[in-house]
């Protein structure tokens, strides 16, 4: 006959940790006038089914108790919609990243076990999926009253619309979701997150080289994590305006510096794949042509990219002053 | 979703908004957390608690409701009733709501037009 007793023990850890004494005080209250109308009732069967039946009303403790918690939610709308994006895209990059380790470990290495090869994709893609995941959340987790400020989502006026714009100013959440999740990602293997280079016979053309990549390596990484700020605020905002147009510009000038650094290096300013079999030399080679073609595409691009914004934040500006 | 489910989805929803003016109506005198729930049952607007208690208490955090433990018939037990801010609030309400059911009225009433 002690279920009101063992129905308040088990709520009473689910009540908020600042309220829990007095929630429990005022259940027991409730309860027991229940108890005494239910009590009161001639038809009623046992005493201990009455009972029974009573905590039964209340439904899960947990459930009951969850209902004098503010927050109901870990992310709240519409960030959440953000933050489901972004962890869709991860996994799908993570996938592909530790696919080509696996391809790039088949090239370089005289020994290939397929078995091994695809327990490596699952096992690397999950466990650096978890880590993502946690970094992810405690980042939407922390940052959510920051944000939402940033949107101005609490205290929104019809006047912060701003002009009609072109149809270019409009991006795409997914694909900016997507860049964001490229960015951290390529980050995590420029600050070392990811398995050692080694383990893919990947090495420095000379030891010049490779002085210059430890001095750049927190300038590439800080680079890779502004631009993924960047895709961030577009997951949030998804219209390019005036402040998003000048990083990108100014983020890209940075990256034709880098660029324009590393082309200078005579042997290749990136790490080049060893190759141990005789049958993949071909294959190697090209590889390692390509890797060095990368830097002048990506310097070509962001060369591009000012190019664009230029013009863009002109049109956008003359639209401001204009309406 | 089967039409038993999204009616009982449809009619949470409905009374989700109404049950805040219902309770505060209820508190205009004092009431304690049982007390309230009868009183609510008694005219035909049944709560379950996991639904009420917590309205409730949100109710108050937001200075809508003033309460104080007391001992009554022998027993402690917190009664609420509304605050100055809910009773300056309680008025606006209600011609809210009633501005609302005369609309829905007005709309349930209205011939059927052909907009095509």
């Amino acid at each position: 006959m002690n279920w009101i007793q063992r129905y308040i023990q088990a709520a009473r850890p689910y009540f908020p940790a600042s309220q829990r004494d007095d929630l429990c005080d005022e259940l027991l209250a409730q309860m027991n006038d229940q108890w005494d109308e239910v009590e009161a009732d001639p038809n009623s069967p046992t005493r201990d089914a009455q009972a029974k039946a009573l905590v039964q009303s209340f439904g899960h403790p947990m459930r009951y108790a969850s209902g004098f918690h503010t927050q109901q939610a870990l992310i709240s709308q519409p960030l959440f919609e953000v933050y489901k994006l972004v962890l869709r895209n991860i996994c799908w990059v993570l996938l592909g990243v530790f696919s080509g380790y696996a391809l790039l470990h088949g090239l370089s290495h005289s020994e290939v076990h397929p078995v091994g090869m695809v327990l490596f994709i699952i096992t690397n893609t999950v466990e650096h999926f978890v880590w993502f995941f946690t970094a992810i959340t405690a980042v939407f987790y922390f940052a959510e009253n920051q944000l939402r400020k940033m949107l101005d989502l609490d205290s929104w006026r019809a006047d912060q619309l701003p002009p009609l714009r072109p149809e270019w100013s409009t991006c795409s959440r997914g694909e900016s979701a997507f860049n964001l999740v490229m960015n951290v990602v390529f980050a995590g293997m420029v600050f070392g997150w990811f398995p050692a280079l080694e383990t893919l016979a990947l090495e420095y053309p000379s030891a010049r080289t490779m002085q210059l990549m430890a001095v750049l390596t927190p300038i590439i990484g800080s680079l890779l994590i502004s631009f993924a700020g960047l895709h961030l605020y577009h997951c949030l905002r998804p219209h390019w305006d005036a402040n998003s147009l000048v990083a990108n510009l100014l983020l890209n000038a940075a990256v034709i510096g880098v660029t324009a650094l590393l082309l200078t290096v005579p042997e290749g300013g990136l790490p080049q794949i060893i190759g141990t079999k005789p049958e993949s030399e071909v294959v190697v080679t090209v590889f390692n042509r390509a890797l060095n073609s990368i830097l002048l595409v990506i310097g070509l691009w962001s060369a591009y990219e000012i190019w664009r914004d230029s013009r863009r934040w002109w049109q956008l500006r003359q639209l401001t002053q204009g309406g | 979703m089967d039409t038993d489910t999204l009616l009982h989805k449809m009619t949470q929803e409905l009374r989700r908004g109404s049950l805040s003016l219902a309770v505060m109506l209820a508190f205009r005198e004092e009431h304690y957390a049982y007390s309230l729930r009868k009183y609510l049952g008694e005219h035909g607007l049944a709560v379950d608690e996991g639904t009420l208690y917590p309205l409730v208490r949100r109710l108050e955090k937001d200075a809508l409701l003033e309460s104080e433990w007391r001992e009554s018939s022998g027993r402690k037990r917190r009664f609420y009733q509304l605050s100055e801010l809910g009773h300056a609030l309680l008025p606006q309400l209600e011609a809210e709501w009633r501005s609302l059911a005369d609309s829905v009225d007005r709309i349930r009433n209205a011939p059927k037009e052909n907009h095509e």
